[in-house]
Formats: C-alpha cells, sequence, structure tokens
C-alpha cells in the first residue's frame, strides 16, 4: 500500500502555542509507576521500558520528588492498572 | 469563517466549570453541543460539514483553528466515540442537504500527546485519552467500513521539539482507495490497555 504524505504549511495560533506550551510544562515532570517488580521512576518524555526501580513506593516517591524539586516541575503516581493516583508539585 | 461547535468551548460558559475537573461537565456539554449541531444545520448556510474524528489531545482543535477555521463550513469539533452517534449526525447533515467530511487527526507520537494531554489547563482523567484514543480509532474504521462514499481525511499531528520552541505540524496523508484507507486504519487499532502500555503504565 502506497500512502503519499503532504505536510500542510506550519501555522501558529492560540491553540497551537497553547498545546505546545502544554508539552513543554509537561516534558519535565516524572512518572512514578506501580510495576510487578516494585515501583519505576521516569522522566514523562522518557520511552517506556526506561527508569530506575525502586523497591517501594517510599523509595520511589522521594526519588521523583528530588528529581522533580531540581527541575521545577512536578511528579505523578500510577497504580499497577495505570489509574493516576496522585499528582504533586515538588 | 467556519461555524466551530465545541463541547470544550461550551463546557466553559456553564456555571460551576472548573478547568481541573472538566469531565464533570462533559456529558452536559456534550448534550449542548449536539443541540446545537442540529440547530446549525437547519439554520447555517454554510454547505459542508466537517466531523473531526481523533482521541482527546491528538491536535483536532489546533488543527481546526489553523486549517479550518477560515473556511466556509460548519465544524464539529468532537472525538466521534461511537459509529451510532456518528451516523446520526452524519444522516442529519445530509438530510439538511451538506455535504459531509470527517477528518481524523492522529498524534505522530501518543507518549508527546499524552504529555500534552496532562499538562493542558482543562484536566480529565487519564482513562479519558485512553477511551477516546482507542473508542475514536474504532469509530473511524466502522465508518470507513459502513459508508464508502463518505470522505475521510487522515492527518498526522507531529510536535517538533527544539531547544528554542516546539511547533506543532500536520501532514495528510493520502490514501489511494477506500481498502487501503479500511486496511491502513485496522492497523492502527489499539485497546486502552495497549495504549497504557505504550505509554509505559502497564
Amino acid at each position: 500500500m502506497t500512502i503519499k504524505t503532504t505536510p500542510l504549511p506550519m501555522r501558529s495560533t492560540k491553540e497551537t502555542r497553547e498545546y505546545a506550551q502544554a508539552i513543554e510544562k509537561g516534558l519535565e515532570s516524572y512518572f512514578v509507576v506501580q510495576n510487578g517488580n516494585g515501583w519505576y521512576v521516569r522522566k514523562a518524555s522518557l520511552r517506556s521500558g526506561g527508569g530506575q526501580l525502586y523497591p517501594t513506593k517510599e523509595e520511589a516517591v522521594d526519588q521523583a520528588k528530588k528529581l522533580a524539586l531540581k527541575r521545577k516541575s512536578e511528579y505523578l503516581i500510577f497504580d499497577n492498572k495505570g489509574t493516576l493516583i496522585s499528582r504533586k508539585p515538588a | 469563517m467556519a461555524f466551530i461547535i465545541s463541547a470544550d468551548d461550551i463546557k466553559k460558559g456553564l456555571p460551576g466549570y472548573d478547568p481541573e475537573h472538566s469531565d464533570v461537565l462533559h456529558r452536559e456539554s456534550a448534550r449542548l453541543a449536539d443541540k446545537d449541531f442540529e440547530k446549525a444545520l437547519k439554520t447555517r448556510q454554510e454547505k459542508k460539514v466537517i466531523l473531526m474524528s481523533g482521541g482527546t489531545a491528538s491536535g483536532k482543535t489546533e488543527y481546526v483553528s489553523a486549517f479550518l477555521a477560515k473556511k466556509n463550513v460548519i465544524v464539529f469539533d468532537g472525538t466521534l466515540p461511537t459509529l451510532e452517534g456518528a451516523k446520526i449526525k452524519i444522516k442529519k447533515a445530509m438530510k439538511c442537504g451538506k455535504k459531509v467530511e470527517i477528518h481524523g487527526v492522529m498524534p505522530d507520537d501518543l507518549l508527546i500527546a499524552f504529555i500534552a494531554f496532562l499538562n493542558r489547563d482543562r484536566k480529565f482523567p487519564p482513562e479519558h485519552f485512553f477511551r477516546t484514543h482507542s473508542t475514536c480509532r474504532k469509530t473511524l474504521l466502522e465508518i470507513a467500513r459502513d459508508m464508502p462514499d463518505l470522505t475521510i481525511r487522515i492527518f498526522f499531528s507531529e510536535s517538533i521539539i527544539n531547544k528554542q520552541q516546539i511547533d506543532t505540524r500536520f501532514t495528510e496523508l493520502t490514501i489511494p482507495n477506500r481498502g487501503a484507507l479500511i486496511e491502513y486504519l485496522e492497523q492502527n487499532q489499539y485497546t486502552e490497555n495497549e495504549l497504557k502500555q505504550m505509554q509505559g503504565l502497564l
């Protein structure tokens, strides 16, 4: 199957700028994700499979808090079903 | 200028709207958007209706603002979550003599779309992201199969991240025929759990 792609001209609007701002803000945040083996801490922009594993939620949250503080961002904690449990500014 | 109907915009004007809990008034604003759409079909002069399709934070509203806002069309800026709902809108529009097109917007990178979703002003629980990105793709595929004469155009939204700024670029996919479109859409179906896995959340 041949699919042709045609880039549209770049256009900046209030909506595209707000979208970009949301991404910019979120790139520096951290995810704490529960996994069968413990809790992963990873930068939100890091592809899945990356991050540092911690045996307990407390250790993972501590680390996420430190990292988020450095970046002046926030951290989001997800349970093992991918549900957002909490979201906190560092 | 396009006449744009958006449940998200309607919501902002409802009493008690809180962007931190944008999901609370979603049902009511969606109902009002449907009502506005029906009224627009009967009263507006525009000959063409464009129904937007795409998961939340896929770039639909941004695409509408950049490429449809100045056109002489009626735009329904929603996710098209069900085939039944889409068919009702399409039939009503056709009955009013309008030409209907569907413009589907898919993010080039679902991780970046998820980050945008989590950090924009209006907040929804993350489940909303996974649900809409799964259901809108399913609906689009069903429409492609069930309504072979309906024009469906597909656009990719891409956020180009560099040190100075982030730009959003749109690319249209030109797919040679309906069979190929159906094949393409079939290959781009995801369950909610698959989407969560792609975000590293499962």
